[in-house]
């Protein structure tokens, strides 16, 4: 009796597959995609994303290693493999310093200066935060520090941690033992390498002269060699066959509140796909542009902190949209409209770098997205090498363009990285320039 | 009388070309007592005395200087003589010039040797190269110093 109940369900599952097969057979929809493996997908399907946003939201851009040589330092880029090792001893002393409340103590620039050249680890963050910011990047609860913006932290070999930037610089009073022997051990494994790389101040560049009107910031690294590298292949995965592919975005509509049933869709006069829907608006461009702009109070975004609400976002719509890329937070502001988080994609450790938007840009408010942008991209690094130009050189290019014009200009940040105008195949190492400002004569 | 204005034009003639072909001469060596003609071609950055220490391998020049400069640099090596270990070099629009050399004595004096134009100028640099021990016991006493004014 149970045996035949058994095989009637069966039947019947097999009868409606049978029927819904035959139906999308009739309407001459491909069961699958050419090229399809049923294989290769499962074990896809089951992969981690080896970039969580989540995980990898308080990593800085890039650890230097001061090995007490002026000319014997030593970066490390995201995806080097001795990142993670050296960025979680790292992390666990800057978390336990920042616990400490009210320890910070102003120093001076010289201070500051001192402990780089000595031996110590130089944390670089793409984005500038406050200590209550970096806190809730941290997981930890914000401690009484004074209220300055920095994007830099330096960990002496002592444990000591210094951190600052621009207006002022803290050091935070701290023993450890874990930084040591990391500076000891990459100055005994890279013995033999040579890596001159100075900052800016090492170089007195960060001061004005009469003879030039260039004054870079004082934490530039200044590289002595060409930076060479492994050339970038972007892939746009929202479209196909030069049009958008609806398949492919279905899976994250949900995410910003879009009933595919339901919402009201039509495709602008340029390509792009819009979706309207009662809390919001969503818009994909055939270049891979998504936006969303909320109406009302925009999407509910899971419990935690804002921070942690918007990564987890993020991989979410990375997880479906299978962009597995390295995302760094670039900036982190908070005012009355909400707290607006930055990123920047990383391929082969470096930002890659779009005209006048960055890679993801969102504001959190009250708990709800509120607005959402993504540059949807996946990175594939080739065997070929591309070299960027002499830092020097680099500079000189573009001052070249505004020479005439101005009797100073200040370079904040200058660095190497991929560029992406949304229409290269292929992304060669080049040199990303920020200019504050141009001092007009 | 015009024979004597013609030597003195001569004699000018002489002096210059002399100067000119001295330096025209510098193309891979160039002697310690040369002089330049010049002061403002460029200003050396670091070492900001125009002599420094360091316990490294290599030392970074770095110097900030008039935009279409070019710069080499020379190394003392046996007797008077200085050889050329960096190849010329143009300062660009930004101004700034940098630039790496080897350390391979305890005392190192190198020329940086910079031409625009009929100017030139010459700057002589010293580093010396000391233990790291002396480099980090020089710093202690630096510390020490500062905690006793304190």
């Amino acid at each position: 009796m149970k045996t035949e109940r058994i095989k009637s369900i069966v039947l019947i599952l097999l009868i409606i597959t049978n029927l819904v097969l035959a139906e999308k057979i009739l309407v001459n929809e491909k069961l699958w995609l050419s090229g399809y493996n049923f294989f290769v997908s499962t074990r896809n399907s089951r992969k981690k994303n080896n970039f969580s946003v989540s995980e990898r939201l308080s990593m800085p851009e890039k650890i230097v290693v001061n090995t007490g040589y002026q000319s014997s330092r030593f970066i490390f880029k995201r995806d080097d493999k001795d990142f993670a090792s050296i960025n979680s001893a790292a992390s666990e002393i800057v978390k336990s310093a920042f616990s400490m409340p009210k320890s910070a103590l102003e120093i001076s620039p010289e201070d500051w200066y001192a402990a780089l050249t000595a031996k110590s680890l130089y944390l670089n963050y793409s984005a500038s935060f406050t200590p209550s910011i970096f806190a809730s990047l941290l997981g930890i609860s914000s401690s009484d520090f004074p209220d300055t913006e920095f994007s830099d932290i330096v960990i002496a070999e002592n444990g000591n941690v210094y951190f600052g930037g621009g207006a002022a610089y803290y050091k935070i009073p701290f023993t450890s033992s874990l930084a040591s022997p990391i500076i000891q051990s990459v100055f005994l494994e890279h013995a033999d390498e040579e890596s001159v790389i100075n900052y800016s101040f090492d170089l007195n560049f960060d001061k004005n002269s009469g003879e030039s009107s260039t004054v870079l910031s004082p934490m530039i690294l200044i590289y002595s060699e060409p930076v060479t590298e492994n050339t970038v292949l972007p892939e746009n995965p929202v479209t196909k066959d030069g049009e958008i592919d609806r398949k492919a975005l279905s899976g994250i509509l949900s995410d910003f509140g879009v009933n595919k049933s339901s919402a009201r869709s039509y495709t602008e006069a340029d390509g792009s796909l819009v979706y309207v829907e009662n809390n919001g608006i969503l818009k994909i461009t055939e270049s891979g542009i998504l936006t969303f702009t909320a109406r009302g109070n925009g999407v509910k975004l899971k419990n935690g902190s804002a921070s942690s609400q918007i990564a987890a976002f993020i991989d979410e719509i990375n997880g479906k949209m299978n962009i597995d890329a390295d995302l760094c937070l670039s900036s982190a502001q908070a005012d009355d409209s909400g707290q607006h988080f930055e990123f920047d994609y990383m391929a082969k450790g470096y930002p890659v770098k779009y005209a006048d938007r960055c890679a993801v840009s969102a504001t959190v408010s009250n708990g709800y997205l509120v607005s959402y942008s993504q540059i949807l991209r996946r990175f594939t690094v080739t065997d070929a090498q591309s070299v960027s130009p002499d830092f020097i050189q680099a500079l000189d290019e573009i001052i070249d363009t505004y020479h005439g014009s101005m009797s100073e200009m200040r370079i904040t940040k200058m660095y190497p990285a991929f560029f992406d105008d949304l229409s290269q195949n292929e992304l060669e190492i080049d040199w990303h320039i920020a200019v504050d400002n141009v001092l007009a004569e | 009388m015009k024979k004597r204005f013609m030597s003195l034009i001569l004699a000018v003639l002489v002096v210059f070309s002399v100067q000119y072909a001295s330096f025209a001469a510098y193309e891979n060596s160039i002697p310690i007592s040369a002089q330049g003609n010049s002061t403002n071609l460029i200003s050396i950055k670091r070492p900001k005395s125009l002599s420094g220490s360091t316990s490294d391998k290599t030392y970074t020049i770095s110097a900030t200087g008039l935009q279409n400069t070019k710069v080499r640099v020379y190394r003392l090596g046996a007797g008077d003589v200085c050889t050329l270990i960096k190849s010329e070099r143009q300062i660009g629009a930004s101004g700034l010039f940098s630039t790496v050399v080897d350390l391979p004595d305890s005392n190192n004096t190198f020329v940086i040797y910079a031409e625009n134009g009929a100017s030139n100028q010459v700057v002589k640099i010293q580093i010396s190269k000391v233990k790291k021990s002396t480099v980090d016991k020089l710093k202690s006493v630096t510390v020490n110093v500062l905690n006793f004014l304190k």
